[in-house]
């Protein structure tokens, strides 16, 4: 066997809460292209910071070309031949094609910049993946995909070895992934690897040799792609019968608590009308982008609005601020919990008790004995695993923050629950129990706007699904007409 | 045995890490001490308390500010503002009472346009500097153009307005005991109201604050509202107490309650902080301005010290665990 270009010897790593990495070894070969798969949460994103020198990796060793390296910045691991293009790209939107390629290393002419021999350069890294552009145009004139190649031509003017993609389809259209998958061929024959990273498995069944599946921190095997089919592949990825991941629930459906006419989010044109159920999970489901958030975003009164009326119970109210959607009894987990969900470096308890103050107060002053109280209670109801109330939220694996982030909406009398990708970054066994908190919630009377990208939650947990796409709700499927094959028919 | 001597020491260490401003603090006065017999009487210690009531009373201005995520430059401007009002209306009118009402309105006003400009901003700490800085111009030059630029100095103080700033009770300064009250005060609304913790979550993640139902905007504007009102009563003591006011008064008094809030503790990120920190941090600071004095440093070469000072606080808070 040739030596392999990058070899991973017994990689960990651990943050606060969570072992991201679990000795993680594979090795790809010059040429190989190989798919990085898994779930979110299986450790990819932390294995791609450290080949990037992002991240320190607690112990293990990265040998290139058989030797061993110490990779500890980003310039470093250009040097050495990694290039990685990130899902949201790095790039400087006001600066040219050519800037962008080679920012930080313009040749000059004594002093002065050579922009004729800059974009002389560029243009020729760009013919190589036949994106002939002028190098002078401004980045932000083009499309994703376009910016995508910016980013592949800066790999090449370092000469890599290795380039990773985390998720390059996630945003592109059906011509731009094939134009894709003709420059990772064409990578391929002048030797260079690609890891794609990528959750779409029909992409990693046309494009790739080999496949390397994640989970948990863990790498759970390594195989040729033709020793794979899809079904074994996600049961690896998940660890057990895929059927299995989501518990069955019988609901029991009341009257309309939400009503939604003609919300029209500020900048689109279109808008939407929908509604929700006493006792309803209803689901929300479309590609990234399509609009999911920023709808829910301007229910709940975050986002500005140019039109819409809503009646919560029959009756019609206002919601111009989140305050008043919590006076609605409307609670909201946004997607990103570290930010907007959770104050990190606050305890458990202050965070559970954030939205409603008014329940740890006794006599005009708040009362820490109830704040311990009001924690404890939901510490034990949602099964939130913490050493103490006092404990900050930071220390929490992702699964226990997402908890936390439910029990502040429900000590905040919530009836209405928004929920925008529960699960994401969470691990699986935590995702089961968010599962779990959800048809918990719904058989309590409590009802609930689900939004997921993970097609397996919107089919498993919802009674009813709207789909999204360009800002508009394109289909509304009924109980027994969801499926993976419907929900994505109308989402693409 | 020699295993948990270790694990004594580094747990030790630790504390005192954590805890630095308060080992600062041990051995300022242990040096004051050192250097003078008479540093540890009564008298020099009420002299002590005194002399840093005033700085006090800002540095809980300047931490109210701190905690809701930005912070005020413009408390020193404030407080001359508030001094040459409280002398000036008080000698054209007559009345103290109406002197001291001008100076804290005019506090309340400055203040409110720093919270206004925050909340209409949508500001953080970048905004903070450069409000704060412009509302510093505009605070000074009210106060040269009302007093023509020369010191103003009170015609026939009362005894009550006196005693203010010099008057003591059972032997302790009443300046000293108003900086205390309101410290008590502010403490009991950060750890203990409803408003307190909004303040501060307002500080530490206001994005999430918002999400939750706060409304930052008027928080923001509460918070540099108490903060100029405490530089208009900073004003008034210091009136009281030199019977004179003039529009140099409060110059770089910002600049100490700044250095007195974050020697203290105070992070310089938003929510993390309070009244212990300015307490700590005020007598710290007054001590280095004791110990420099018994050493016959003279006062520009102090500020020398006084700005290293506040480097060395911002990174002492960077040391700390989070």
């Amino acid at each position: 066997m040739n030596t392999p270009f990058i070899e991973i010897k017994n990689i960990s790593k651990a943050f606060p809460g969570v072992q991201a990495l679990d000795n993680v070894s594979f090795s790809v070969q010059p040429g190989e292209i190989r798919a990085l798969v898994g779930e979110n949460g299986a450790g990819k994103s932390t294995l791609v910071k450290i080949l990037n020198g992002n991240y320190k990796k607690d112990q293990g060793q990265i040998l290139i070309e058989g030797k061993p390296v110490v990779i500890d910045n980003p310039l470093v691991a250009a040097k050495l031949g990694i290039s990685i293009i990130f899902q949201e790209l790095n790039q400087v939107d006001y600066l040219s094609v050519a800037e962008n390629i080679f920012a930080g290393r313009l040749a000059s002419k004594g002093k002065l910049i050579d922009w004729n021999e800059i974009n002389l350069k560029a243009a020729e890294l760009l013919h190589r993946i036949h994106f002939d552009i002028d190098p002078k145009t401004e980045v932000k004139t083009l499309s994703v995909a376009g910016k995508q190649m910016v980013e592949i031509a800066k790999a090449l003017s370092y000469n890599s070895k290795l380039i990773l993609m985390d998720e390059p389809s996630a945003t592109l259209t059906k011509n731009e992934l094939e134009n894709l998958f003709d420059i990772i061929a064409d990578l391929k024959k002048k030797g260079i690897a690609v890891i794609y990273i990528s959750h779409r498995l029909d992409e990693i069944f046309s494009v790739c040799e080999t496949v390397t599946v994640m989970r948990d921190g863990k790498v759970i095997g390594t195989d040729s792609v033709s020793n794979f089919t899809s079904d074994r592949l996600v049961e690896m990825m998940v660890g057990r019968e895929i059927n299995n991941t989501i518990p069955k629930r019988s609901s029991k459906i009341g009257k309309e608590v939400l009503r939604v006419k003609g919300l029209k989010r500020r900048g689109i044109d279109s808008s939407v009308d929908f509604y929700l159920r006493e006792g309803e999970v209803l689901g929300i489901a479309g590609l990234v982008g399509a609009g999911r958030t920023e709808t829910m975003r301007a229910l709940f009164g975050v986002d500005f609005i140019d039109g819409g009326e809503f009646w919560v119970d029959g009756k019609k109210v206002d919601i111009n601020t989140p305050k008043d959607a919590k006076k609605l009894k409307i609670g909201f987990l946004t997607e990103d919990r570290k930010v907007q969900g959770l104050t990190l470096d606050f305890t458990v308890e202050s965070n559970i008790v954030m939205a409603n103050l008014e329940s740890i107060v006794s006599k005009f002053f708040i009362s820490n004995k109830k704040e311990t109280e009001v924690a404890k209670k939901y510490i034990d109801m949602l099964n939130i695993k913490t050493p103490s109330t006092k404990q900050k939220v930071l220390n929490l694996s992702g699964g226990n923050q997402q908890k936390v982030v439910v029990a502040k909406w429900l000590n905040a009398d919530s009836d209405i629950i928004i929920m925008d990708e529960p699960t994401r970054g969470i691990d699986v066994g935590a995702k089961l129990e968010i599962y779990e908190i959800i048809n918990d919630l719904v058989s309590k009377n409590k009802s609930i706007i689900l939004i997921s990208s993970e097609l397996n939650e919107i089919v498993g947990l919802s009674d009813r699904v709207m789909v999204m796409k360009d800002n508009r709700f394109v289909s509304e499927l009924q109980k027994d007409e969801i499926s993976s094959v419907n929900v994505m028919k109308f989402a693409f | 045995m020699e295993k948990t001597k270790s694990i004594n020491m580094k747990s030790i260490l630790k504390w005192c890490q954590n805890n630095i401003n308060l080992v600062i603090l041990i051995l300022m006065i242990i040096i004051g001490a050192l250097m003078s017999d008479a540093f540890l009487s009564l008298s020099n210690l009420m002299n002590l308390f005194r002399r840093v009531a005033i700085n006090g009373i800002m540095a809980i201005g300047f931490t109210m500010t701190l905690l809701i995520g930005g912070f005020d430059l413009s408390i020193g401007s404030t407080l001359s503002m508030g001094a040459v009002f409280a002398v000036g209306i008080s000698n054209t009118t007559g009345s103290y009472v109406a002197g001291i009402a001008v100076a804290l309105l005019s506090g309340i006003l400055m203040g409110f346009l720093n919270g206004y400009m925050m909340k209409l901003t949508r500001g953080g700490s970048g905004e903070a500097f450069l409000i704060t800085m412009a509302t510093s111009f505009i605070g000074t030059a009210i106060a040269l153009t009302y007093c023509k630029g020369l010191d103003l100095y009170a015609k026939n103080p009362p005894q009550w307005y006196r005693n203010i700033g010099m008057g003591e009770v059972l032997g302790f300064p009443v300046a000293a005991l108003i900086w205390i009250i309101l410290m008590v005060i502010f403490q009991l609304i950060i750890k203990k109201t409803k408003l307190g913790r909004r303040m501060i979550l307002c500080g530490a993640n206001p994005s999430s604050a918002f999400l939750v139902g706060v409304d930052v905007g008027k928080l923001k504007i509460l918070g540099f509202t108490i903060a100029g009102f405490l530089a208009a009563i900073s004003g008034i003591i210091l009136t009281a107490r030199t019977t004179a006011g003039g529009p140099n008064s409060g110059a770089g008094g910002d600049f100490d309650a700044a250095i007195a809030s974050i020697i203290g503790g105070n992070s310089l990120i938003g929510g993390h902080g309070g009244m212990i920190q300015v307490f700590i941090g005020t007598l710290i600071y007054g001590l280095i301005t004791n110990i420099l004095n018994l050493g016959g440093v003279e006062s520009a070469v102090q500020y020398i010290v006084k700005g290293a000072v506040l480097l060395l606080a911002i990174c002492l808070d960077n040391l700390k665990e989070r």
